[in-house]
């Protein structure tokens, strides 16, 4: 007896699996993925991945957009862990770089790896923009 | 079969070949442009198909263990119900496909890489200067050149079908695998089981659609897997598990950070097993591939020389374990047992430390001291740890009930080994995937207490799914290989399905 059982077990346990996988196909593998896919549709590349979690963050990407050109070089501060790995895949070829060693180039005010760096009007106020990133979300800082 | 057999391997060369080409032109300073670095691609499938014609033919002798008497209508039957399950899990995925990854990593770390190597190249600012914000930054490269290669000439959203492509490559290579020891229909429904795996097909992270690099691991895995269960000849030619093995152990340390500690691993379970010529390149293999990884890293992130050093010195190491062994056993009457387990001891603690340095100098700076230290103040946590990973691992909709599979053919294999005894290679194989288990769990021991269950759900269970199909091909071969003879399988009372299959005609 004990030993058909354990003869017969890796049947069982094959076809378990299998009905089990099967089984959940029509919710795991269709329902769930097209309802993301519609999600995704409807909120955008940015909106999914940045607005539903930092609404403020998708804004300030959106915005950057708008307002830089397609090769800027952005500067940041902060946490590299976050939201911030989203701005980067969000904003086309614009490029991230770290202020604090932008600091230490010459004439980094203007450009940067042979880009221009990013400046634009924020709240009034001109200059060069600093993303100042957290795990929270990211703020935007305005240099002279 | 055989030209089965042959695409799984020719794809896995093919790979191995390209990664091998595309590193060294970037370390040399040449970028592919347009359609230059998918023609490398087909041209290294087409060395790889060249190359492997040799083996091929020696395969040809080789028949399947167990033997089949499905008709036609059987078989048609079969294709039919697998092309209906292939359709209802491919077809949503696809429709995800065109809409981009919609998982964290799989956007910032895997495919804006890949999107920033098709539109620039790879010597532009991302990669090359440090101030730029540029996410996994220190990961290896293969898949993202990959991608960016197909992305170059037919755009991205076709390059992201290489992941179903990957998955449909390792599902044929477990059927073709275990096809070899066990009955069509046992193969055939251990292949759709693992087709159907929830965590490969779900929507989550790791999965075909989520563009992670842990399909094309998994890919290696089972293709380390397979070359396990090597036969033991005395030819001078490679066989067809040796082209496996170099290829895996060419193209793990390119994809993941991890896939270098699992190259290692290959080379470790391959070490008594092999021939010594056919170790000794793969060592040499490993080792190369590995200076190509930091060779490329270089130009983005300054390296120190030992770590080149560390890149080559576990490789080294393990041919010297190697010769050790073979030379003692040689001159077992001059030298006492105990002088040469000791010797053998001393060579496998250096190989140990050299581990370390390598994991750490070459793949893994993150782990330096305060890991050692945490992996000190964690050891009291053990059966906490155990439980979660256990926890994980039997996630039914996650991995269904492949690990409880698992288990119950080890248990079979372990009371009656002798009936296992035509499968070559099923020690070498269950140490491998044991082996990559442990290590997961210990992966466990190197980060924050208060991580601990964040590493959990969004790391130790993407590092299983990896060693699912090593797994499974080890679950499939215990629980149905057991009496299996070269003159067709013998009749098993448990296998009622294929009771009466044993005088068949081939397939």
């Amino acid at each position: 007896m004990k030993q058909a059982l354990l003869a017969r077990g890796p049947w069982i346990l094959l076809i378990a699996t299998l009905v089990f996988s099967i089984a959940r196909l029509p919710h795991a593998t269709w329902r769930k993925r097209l309802a993301q896919v519609r999600d995704f549709e409807e909120l955008g590349t940015v909106g999914y991945h940045v607005g539903r979690t930092w609404p403020g963050t998708a804004r300030i990407v959106q915005w950057l957009c708008e307002n830089t050109t397609e090769d800027a070089v952005i500067l940041w501060r902060g946490t590299w862990q976050g939201p911030i790995e989203h701005v980067a895949a969000s904003i086309g070829r614009r490029l991230i770089f770290d202020a604090a060693l932008a600091a230490g180039i010459e004439g980094s005010e203007r450009q940067l790896v042979g880009r221009p760096v990013a400046r634009a009007t924020w709240d009034g106020n001109e200059g060069r923009i600093v993303l100042i990133a957290s795990r929270s979300g990211v703020e935007v800082e305005v240099l002279p | 079969m055989r030209s089965q057999r042959s695409i799984f391997v020719t794809a896995l060369v093919g790979l191995a070949l390209y990664g091998l080409s595309r590193h060294a032109l970037l370390v040399g300073g040449v970028d592919a442009t347009a359609s230059w670095g998918l023609g490398l691609l087909a041209l290294a499938v087409l060395v790889a198909a060249l190359v492997g014609k040799h083996a091929w033919t020696e395969g040809r002798e080789a028949a399947p263990l167990a033997a089949t008497s499905a008709s036609r209508l059987q078989v048609f039957r079969a294709i039919l119900a697998c092309a209906l399950v292939a359709a209802a899990v491919l077809i949503p995925i696809g429709v995800a496909l065109l809409h981009g990854p919609r998982e964290w990593d799989g956007r910032v770390a895997w495919e804006l890489r890949a999107t920033q190597l098709a539109v620039s190249g790879f010597f532009q600012p991302f990669f090359l200067d440090i101030g730029v914000y540029a996410p996994a930054r220190e990961y290896p490269l293969l898949q993202p050149l990959l991608v960016g290669d197909v992305a170059r000439v037919w755009g991205i959203v076709a390059a992201r079908f290489t992941a179903p492509l990957f998955f449909l490559l390792l599902v044929l290579g477990l059927f073709v695998t275990v096809r070899r020891v066990v009955t069509l229909r046992v193969a055939a429904l251990a292949a759709l089981a693992y087709f159907v795996l929830p965590g490969w097909i779900g929507p989550g992270a790791g999965s075909l659609d989520s563009g992670y690099g842990d399909l094309l691991v998994a890919l290696l895995l089972l293709a380390a897997g397979v070359a396990c269960l090597r036969k033991a000849t005395e030819s001078g030619r490679p066989t067809l598990e040796d082209l496996l093995f170099w290829s895996v152990l060419v193209t793990l340390p390119m994809v993941k950070p991890e896939g270098l500690v699992y190259a290692y691993l290959v080379l470790a379970v391959a070490l008594r097993s092999t021939r010594r010529w056919v170790f000794v390149v793969g060592a040499g293999l490993c080792a190369a591939s590995c200076l190509l990884v930091l060779g490329v890293r270089s130009w983005s992130l300054p390296l120190r020389s030992s770590a080149y050093v560390a890149a080559c010195l576990l490789p080294a190491c393990l041919v010297a374990v190697r010769y050790a062994l073979d030379g003692v056993a040689r001159k077992e009457q001059r030298f006492g047992r105990p002088l040469r387990w000791t010797g053998i001891a001393v060579l496998v603690c250096l190989a140990c430390g050299a581990l370390w340095w390598s994991v750490v100098g070459v793949s893994m700076e993150v782990l330096g001291e305060a890991s050692l230290a945490r992996l000190g103040s964690h050891i009291a946590h053990v059966p906490m740890t155990a439980l979660g990973a256990a926890s994980v691992a039997l996630d039914l909709r996650k991995f269904g009930l492949a690990w409880v599979c698992l288990g119950l053919g080890v248990v079979l294999w372990r009371l009656a080994p002798q009936r296992y005894r035509e499968i070559t290679g099923l020690r070498e194989l269950g140490l491998f995937v044991a082996g990559g288990l442990l290590l997961a769990f210990a992966s466990l021991f190197l980060v924050p207490e208060t991580e601990l269950h964040h590493e959990l759900v969004s790391r130790f269970d993407r590092l299983l799914l990896q060693w699912s199909a090593p797994a499974w091909l080890l679950a499939v071969l215990t629980s149905f290989g057991a009496d299996c003879r070269a003159d067709g399988c013998a009749a098993r009372p448990a296998d009622g399905l294929s009771r009466g299959a044993s005088v068949g005609r081939r397939s």
